[in-house]
């Protein structure tokens, strides 16, 4: 609670105090807002009473409709250091004003909501306040027709699918008689001890899986994350890429995995169908991409596919394997958008070619660049193979067809990942402009580097604070 | 009495305004007598005379200044039910207020600190 109280007061300080001046001179305040709050949340994952990932609906009272348990803590912690991420290495910005880092603030709050809710109300004001912000971020590039055309996109569909999530939350009120997950899941629970089928429930149960699922862009409503991401300025993307996509999938299992968890039956195969049509569908889509940024973009579906594996397992498995995933996807792929973005300059063409010579400019970005998709592709001594194997082994007994998708998958995606090699070391026309790395951007490079490597290498680093 | 069945009467009863409403409009366009002329079709067949096109780009700060206003009219909106709570909500109830109040009032000088209301500039 202490961390959010400082994120959203820090916010409203961060916007009076750049209110004109250059963005670049409110961004120190913004990242010590941001050290401050994950101090105290670090604060609160050693001083939380019970350490259990499961049993936490009985053991923690509710307080203004949030619970801060350990799952949630952990959560907001990986939230925050992703913020943090992007924040440094897309720090170069001479946009007059604060207001894009203030919404971005707000934003990590409506997520931290996500990430702690324990009544359906705050989970719905939780993705309202992460979302209204990244509308108006998607359109922060005013001249750019494709920005304002990821904007409106985002906003419709946005509306869309916030409307077919109330409309999931009301049938559940209906059935369960309360919008407190703890009730829910118990009622939930009664339900199928007693052999009833409760169409009011079920359909609840469904119409809020759509809605998740259209937040995370997976399959059957997949369809406007390649273009939001592909028109969207790039910290927009990286923001959206990374930072929403943990809140949202902490909100989504918390609310499916443990709140619904007991009627599993229900909506198992459901998930499970939808992540192995986005697994596949991403993949595929992805390696017909001439642009570097929308091949990131569908890569990204992919992942989310991989991610919905989590919760399909069962609480345990899934909270360590869905937390280990989320670090490595964000830390690998912080890394691949700041090169992107670099390479890029100024101009909106994220084609492959733009890549063309980076082995001959630097070792460092090239260590940093083939890191990077070793760990997005899942190859073993980076994190994306830890979160890899952590995925697919929970789910290897309940969905043993769910795995085979994503190994066809992730063998899939290779081909992608590894074609920027080709055009990094083994093309002669390099036109890359070097471009001057500030010390900050240094540092974050390099952290984020050593979260890739050092999950990758002992990926019990992650449960150390167990 | 709350079976499905017994709204079967609202049922009927839409289908018959919506079905009496499609029948008079649709046989009054197709028996009726048509005669076209330039004044008839016009938007306004008496009155002043139309100028130019309905679609021109209209300057952005209108638009600034409507979104404000229906910002700080949704405001009111809350006080509404608030007032009729009074009482019964007491001291919390008020803080509460009070501290929507002045999240409310930063933004408000926020936008106004940021120029939003400077017409001419």
């Amino acid at each position: 609670m202490t961390s959010l109280l400082i994120l959203f007061l820090g916010a409203i300080v961060v916007l009076y105090y750049g209110i004109n001046k250059p963005e670049g001179k409110s961004l120190l305040m913004t990242v010590i807002l941001l050290l401050a709050a994950l101090s105290s949340l670090v604060y609160d994952l050693l001083t939380v009473k019970n350490r259990n990932v499961l049993g936490w609906l009985t053991e923690y009272v509710p307080e203004n409709m949030l619970i801060w348990n350990f799952n949630s803590i952990a959560f907001s912690i990986v939230l925050v250091l992703a913020f943090l991420l992007v924040l440094g290495l897309f720090s170069r910005n001479n946009y007059i004003g604060a207001d894009l880092l203030g919404l971005m603030l707000f934003s990590v709050c409506g997520g931290m909501l996500m990430t702690s809710f324990s009544n359906l109300i705050m989970l719905f004001l939780g993705i309202e306040c992460l979302s209204i912000p990244l509308y108006v971020l998607a359109g922060s590039k005013k001249s750019d027709l494709a920005s304002n055309e990821s904007a409106v996109k985002y906003f419709l569909m946005g509306a869309f699918s916030t409307a077919i999530f109330l409309m999931g939350c009301a049938f559940l009120y209906g059935g369960t008689g309360s919008l407190e997950l703890e009730s829910i899941s118990r009622a939930t629970s009664m339900i199928t001890h007693l052999g009833i089928k409760s169409n009011l429930i079920f359909s609840g149960i469904i119409l809020l899986m759509a809605g998740m699922l259209f937040k995370i862009s997976a399959f059957p409503f997949h369809f406007w994350s390649p273009d939001v991401y592909d028109g969207s300025p790039n910290r927009t993307t990286v923001f959206m890429a990374t930072v929403v996509k943990i809140a949202a999938f902490a909100a989504f299992y918390r609310l499916f995995n443990e709140g619904l968890g007991d009627v599993k039956n229900w909506w198992g195969v459901t998930l499970a169908v939808s992540a192995g049509a986005t697994i596949l569908f991403g993949n595929i889509a992805a390696i017909r991409q001439s642009s570097f940024k929308r091949m990131l973009a569908y890569s990204s579906v992919a992942h989310a596919g991989y991610m919905l594996m989590a919760i399909l397992a069962l609480p345990q498995n899934g909270f360590w394997a869905l937390l280990v995933y989320l670090i490595a996807y964000t830390s690998s792929a912080v890394s691949v958008f700041y090169l992107l973005d670099r390479t890029s300059g100024e101009n909106s063409n994220f084609s492959f070619d733009n890549f063309n010579g980076l082995g001959k400019q630097s070792k460092w970005l090239s260590l940093i660049l083939i890191v990077s998709m070793f760990s997005m592709a899942g190859i073993p001594m980076t994190a994306g193979f830890a979160g890899k194997y952590g995925l697919f082994s929970s789910i290897i007994t309940s969905y043993p067809w769910l795995l085979y998708a994503a190994l066809i998958g992730s063998a899939i995606s290779i081909a992608y990942y590894f074609r920027v090699f080709k055009h990094a070391f083994f093309s002669e026309d390099g036109t890359l402009v070097a471009w001057k790395i500030g010390t900050m951007e240094w540092i974050f490079l390099a952290l984020s580097l050593t979260i890739t490597l050092l999950v990758g290498c002992w990926p019990a680093v992650i449960t150390l604070c167990k | 009495m709350s079976s499905p069945s017994s709204y079967l009467p609202i049922v009927i009863q839409t289908g018959v305004a919506i079905g009496f409403v499609a029948l008079a409009l649709g046989l009054s366009h197709l028996l009726g007598p048509k005669r076209k002329t330039t004044q008839k079709d016009e938007t306004f067949e008496c009155g002043i005379e139309t100028q130019g096109n309905a679609r021109f780009p209209v300057s952005v700060k209108y638009f600034l200044t409507a979104i404000l206003f229906v910002l700080f009219d949704v405001e009111v909106i809350f006080f509404y039910p608030y007032a009729v709570n009074f009482k019964e909500m007491g001291a919390e109830g008020f803080i509460a207020v009070v501290s929507f109040v002045a999240l409310f009032l930063a933004g408000f000088i926020y936008v106004w600190k940021k120029g939003a209301f400077e017409w001419e500039r």
